[in-house]
């Protein structure tokens, strides 16, 4: 260890300690860094600003070259893309569609929405197997396009021996019912959808 | 040709004068640059009667021989280092973290004005806190010796920057040499050897001892200032030393390194005496 300096003079000031020439020295370099960075944001912010007005004067999204764009821009805008879709899909209508389907022999369970596929999985409980697909006919005729029984278990154990079944189903294409009197206003909708596969 | 006043600004930008004020010399030298180069230097013995007067005397013969060989040195800066037999240093044991800085200035300064035996006020005390916040390294100069000093050095138009002990200048430009763990080191010259003992990179005792003397002298004095803290004398120590070096009859302890003195130390030409 080396020891420390002495700094006591009969004249002059006492000198700064090293940690506070090391503090100046740290303020120093973070007033530098800052600057430049602060010149770079000025910098790209004058260009943002100049090809908005460019764009603003011409009237059309600007093409963006491709190479151009960084990796975290193109994974922003899919972050972006995926909230946007989440956003504008037409949950209430959908909920409120399928929920309104009346069948005494079927429990809805779970609905799960997938929106980047526009499509949604529903998982429901059903007394027995004409029950089951009664419930696809209506779903089919109700709301939804391309309904596919994915799969369906006897749950032995409970009582009842329900049927535990998975319908996948798109929403998309203008296939959506947005209420029963919407879908009696509109039958042609209904009848775009495909019928059900039927359990495998 | 640049006009006079733009030379001397430059001047008194890249030049400086340094000033060993010694016991039994005084020499001051022309330094240029940040390198310190020497451009001239003047050495100037002191007087018979010696002391105060017959040194700050010296100083006046060494400063006019200065200027009449390298011409005005007013508005120069000036640094001084004084001999260590000039000054008192010592070493006080006060707790940073119970004492304020106020309190602990008062009483270093009643502790060295007792260590020289002189009236409260008369000393000219400076003081910086040691590494382990546990004690105080100081050193102090009569105010009657600073006071004098000062004068000199305004008549001749100098501009005082730096007035510091030969041991501390010393000290700073050797200490990367005291790594041990426990090392003595000495500044010895003519009039005597200020003597210190560093325990981990803190300094906790000093001594002058009177005297030129050899280093088994040097190193039965280091004991002593050991002995009187408690320390065991016979632990593993570095000794370091910064002496001119010892004739060929003088006692000598093989334990002491020798570093390079400082170029203060070695005479110049001597100044014609008027």
């Amino acid at each position: 260890m080396v020891p420390q300096r002495l700094v006591i003079d009969f004249v002059a000031p006492p000198a700064p300690a090293g940690f506070g020439r090391a503090l100046l020295a740290l303020a120093a370099l973070a007033v530098v860094a800052g600057g430049a960075q602060f010149a770079i944001a000025w910098h790209a912010y004058r260009q943002e600003k100049a090809e908005l007005v460019s764009v603003m004067q011409r009237g059309a999204v600007p093409v963006v070259d491709s190479a151009r764009r960084s990796a975290s821009n193109a994974a922003g805008l899919q972050s972006a893309g995926t909230v946007a879709r989440g956003l504008t899909a037409p949950w209430p209508d959908l909920l409120q569609s399928i929920e309104t389907i009346r069948n005494k022999d079927v429990a809805l369970q779970i609905i799960e929405p997938i929106a980047a596929r526009q499509s949604v999985r529903i998982t429901a409980d059903a007394r027995h197997f004409a029950a089951m697909l009664e419930y696809l006919e209506q779903l089919q005729g109700r709301a939804l396009s391309d309904v596919v029984l994915t799969s369906h278990q006897v749950q032995v154990q409970q009582p009842g021996a329900p049927i535990r079944f998975q319908v996948q189903a798109k929403w998309g294409g203008g296939a959506v019912t947005p209420s029963p009197a919407a879908s009696a206003a509109s039958p042609t909708q209904a009848s775009n959808a495909d019928p059900a596969r039927g359990p495998r | 040709m640049l006009p006079r006043s733009i030379e001397r600004v430059l001047r008194r930008r890249t030049q400086r004068v340094r000033v060993y004020f010694g016991t039994q010399q005084v020499t001051v030298d022309l330094l240029a640059g940040w390198r310190r180069q020497l451009l001239r230097g003047v050495s100037q013995s002191i007087g018979g009667a010696g002391g105060l007067d017959g040194a700050i005397a010296a100083l006046g013969e060494a400063l006019r021989a200065l200027r009449a060989e390298a011409g005005d040195l007013r508005g120069l800066a000036c640094d001084v280092v004084l001999a260590d037999a000039w000054i008192i240093y010592d070493v006080v044991a006060i707790d940073l973290l119970r004492v304020s800085p106020r309190a602990a200035g008062a009483a270093v300064a009643a502790t060295l004005e007792d260590v020289a035996g002189v009236h409260p006020g008369s000393l000219a005390v400076r003081w910086q806190w040691q590494g382990d916040g546990r004690g105080v390294f100081a050193m102090a100069v009569p105010r009657s010796t600073l006071g004098k000093l000062k004068a000199a050095f305004a008549a001749a138009g100098l501009t005082l920057k730096s007035v510091t002990g030969e041991f501390v200048a010393v000290y700073n430009a050797q200490r990367s040499a005291f790594t041990g763990h426990r090392v003595v080191f000495a500044v010895g010259r003519e009039a005597g050897a200020q003597i210190a003992v560093l325990i981990d990179g803190v300094i906790r005792a000093t001594r002058f001892e009177l005297g030129g003397g050899d280093t088994v002298g040097l190193s039965s004095a280091a004991a002593g200032v050991m002995r009187a803290r408690g320390d065991d004398t016979t632990a593993p120590t570095d000794y370091v030393l910064d002496a001119m070096p010892e004739d060929g009859h003088a006692a000598h302890d093989p334990r002491w390194a020798r570093v390079r003195p400082p170029s203060w130390v070695k005479a110049r030409r001597r100044a014609a005496t008027h």
